[in-house]
């Protein structure tokens, strides 16, 4: 079996998993719980302001939505659910004496978490245009109609706010991995993303090293609140979660690789 | 053939040893209890065998091979139930099947085969949640059985059983060695249980091996002394007064009576004769033939 098959293998157990479980209901939750926010804000906004932008308007109100925290509180809370199937089912003794890799429990683990993520992305997205597409309908002098949306840029903006999700999504999956208390890593890591998030927002600095506090600084940064440099298209602090997010990633396969199964 | 072999196993944590130049033998087609009490080190040494653990030192092979240049191989061969079954309640058997069926690239017939073998055919589409401990223990052997395996490791598997549900459980291990050819390495601190079911025993304590050989084998090595249950007006004060006449005893905490491991009947007369001219009443005293359970009790005994 090649390293791809393996890795297809292992995301389809994942998924039988993951059925019956609040991991989808989440991950399905989250974009429709934005989108129908962003449509009764849209809905109800003076024509004045919408009208000459409302494209715009409806992304500038999706990112909002996003940086205040339900976005990555809820890619939180599907990090550590997904880890907790896991030990609720006390089955990490199982699945490392199944004749497989080891490291494919793991990585499958963490690309299902992924691509859950991913596609929250994706469904806001598409969210978001059907939104629009609504709004001209039930509320004409919006203008949606007669403007076309700009695909490019609502896709790249959400592009970014992806990247900047990739780094907490790392830390929190070690922090799951290592904690067998799933509340643990749900309660300081939303703990945390409600401080730096308020911290970035008020203007700290150093937020920029902080991963926690990334979807508040790339919403910033799309609105043109904070000047950063920009490296082949994305700017500084995306960088910093990229490697971030890689480093963390290696680290933490490979600890739970070599830990001893009687910790878990 | 020994489809196990362990020499001189170690293992600890930092300066606390936990099992002790551990050798143990399972010959193949076998049922193998591997017998101790709780905190005697049998799960470690199952999660040693199954390289869930590294030992300190000392070697393990299966069918022959070494885990740590064929552990995919191994694990293709064996089939293990650690303590509780690993169980996602979410999903039903089937679908609990599925999931490891998946990893292993096993069809659905194959899935249909161990819950028949486990008697959960007619289950299969119920919720775990809604499943019995017994029926939960029947699926957890039935994930074991999922990849064919010429081993299985059973650790405590009657554990949080009722009566019925350990009689149900011993005549599945049963017929897997007898219909199914398979090798069982079963540990357990129910001795009877060990002794209605396996061939071979082992026997540990506090990481120390203190036996192993046959059934037969382990009767045999005490038929010279004499196992002696006594039951007093006044137990407490038997107790103390055989300390005081250096007669080794034992509590057997299900009758309540005290048991002595007596070198010959002769001795017998003399503790009476002490005993009742120290006003205990005697209610009953009786010699009993030798259980596994009393012999277990003597060798851990004397090892003491």
């Amino acid at each position: 079996m090649t390293n791809m098959t393996t890795i297809f293998i292992g995301l389809e157990a994942e998924y039988y998993k993951a059925r019956g479980t609040k991991l989808l209901l989440i991950a399905l939750a989250v974009p429709v719980f934005i989108s129908v926010c962003t449509f009764l804000i849209c809905y109800n906004i003076p024509i004045k302001t919408i009208a000459p932008t409302p494209w715009k308007q409806l992304l500038n109100g999706t990112e909002s939505l996003l940086a205040f925290n339900s976005l990555l509180i809820s890619i939180i809370a599907i990090t550590s659910l997904a880890v907790q199937t896991e030990n609720k089912a006390n089955a990490w003794k199982h699945l490392l004496i199944l004749p497989i890799p080891k490291w494919t429990i793991y990585v499958c683990k963490y690309l299902f978490i992924l691509l859950l993520i991913a596609a929250i992305h994706v469904l806001i997205v598409l969210f978001l245009l059907f939104n629009g597409w609504l709004l001209g309908i039930v509320r004409p002098e919006t203008n949606f109609g007669q403007q076309a949306p700009n695909v490019y840029q609502i896709t790249g903006n959400l592009s970014k706010i992806f990247l900047s999700v990739l780094s907490v999504t790392a830390i929190q999956y070690w922090f799951s991995l290592r904690v067998k208390n799933y509340m643990l890593p749900i309660f300081i890591g939303g703990f945390a993303v409600i401080a730096f998030t308020f911290a970035a927002l008020l203007g700290w600095s150093k937020s920029v090293y902080i991963p926690y506090a990334y979807v508040a600084v790339t919403d910033m940064f799309i609105d043109g609140k904070i000047n950063e440099l920009v490296h082949f298209g994305l700017p500084r602090h995306l960088w910093f979660g990229i490697v971030c997010f890689v480093i963390i990633s290696v680290l933490s396969i490979l600890d739970a690789i070599f830990k001893r199964i009687k910790e878990q | 053939m020994h489809i196990i072999k362990i020499d001189n196993l170690k293992f600890g944590y930092d300066n606390h040893p936990i099992i002790h130049d551990l050798s143990l033998s399972v010959p193949k087609g076998s049922i193998y209890g591997f017998l101790g009490h709780n905190g005697a080190g049998k799960s470690t040494t199952i999660r040693l065998l199954l390289s869930l653990m590294r030992p300190t030192s000392g070697n393990i092979e299966l069918f022959g091979l070494l885990p740590k240049d064929h552990q995919k191989e191994i694990y293709g061969r064996v089939g293990a139930l650690i303590e509780s079954p690993s169980l996602y309640e979410h999903l039903s058997a089937t679908e609990n099947l599925r999931v490891t069926a998946t990893y292993l690239r096993i069809g659905k017939a194959r899935i249909d085969d161990v819950l028949a073998i486990v008697g959960l055919e007619n289950e299969g589409k119920k919720s775990v949640k809604a499943y019995s401990t017994g029926m939960k223990q029947r699926l957890g052997l039935a994930l074991a059985l999922l990849n064919d395996p010429e081993l299985i490791i059973l650790d405590e598997p009657t554990n949080g059983l009722d009566p019925q549900g350990i009689v149900e459980l011993r005549g599945i291990i049963q017929r897997l060695n007898t219909d199914f050819g398979k090798t069982i390495f079963l540990s357990s601190h129910i001795l009877s249980e060990i002794e209605m079911i396996c061939d071979y025993v082992g026997i540990i304590k506090k990481g120390k091996k203190l036996f192993e050989g046959t059934i037969n084998q382990l009767k045999a090595t005490n038929t010279e002394g004499v196992s002696v249950h006594i039951d007093t007006d006044n137990q407490d004060k038997t107790r103390q007064l055989l300390t005081d006449f250096n007669t080794p005893f034992l509590l057997n905490e299900q009758s309540n009576a005290l048991v002595l491991n007596l070198r010959n009947k002769e001795q017998i007369t003399p503790i009476v004769h002490y005993l009742v001219k120290n006003d205990v009443g005697i209610y009953e005293i009786a010699i009993k033939n030798q259980r596994l359970e009393d012999l277990f009790l003597t060798l851990n005994e004397h090892q003491s």
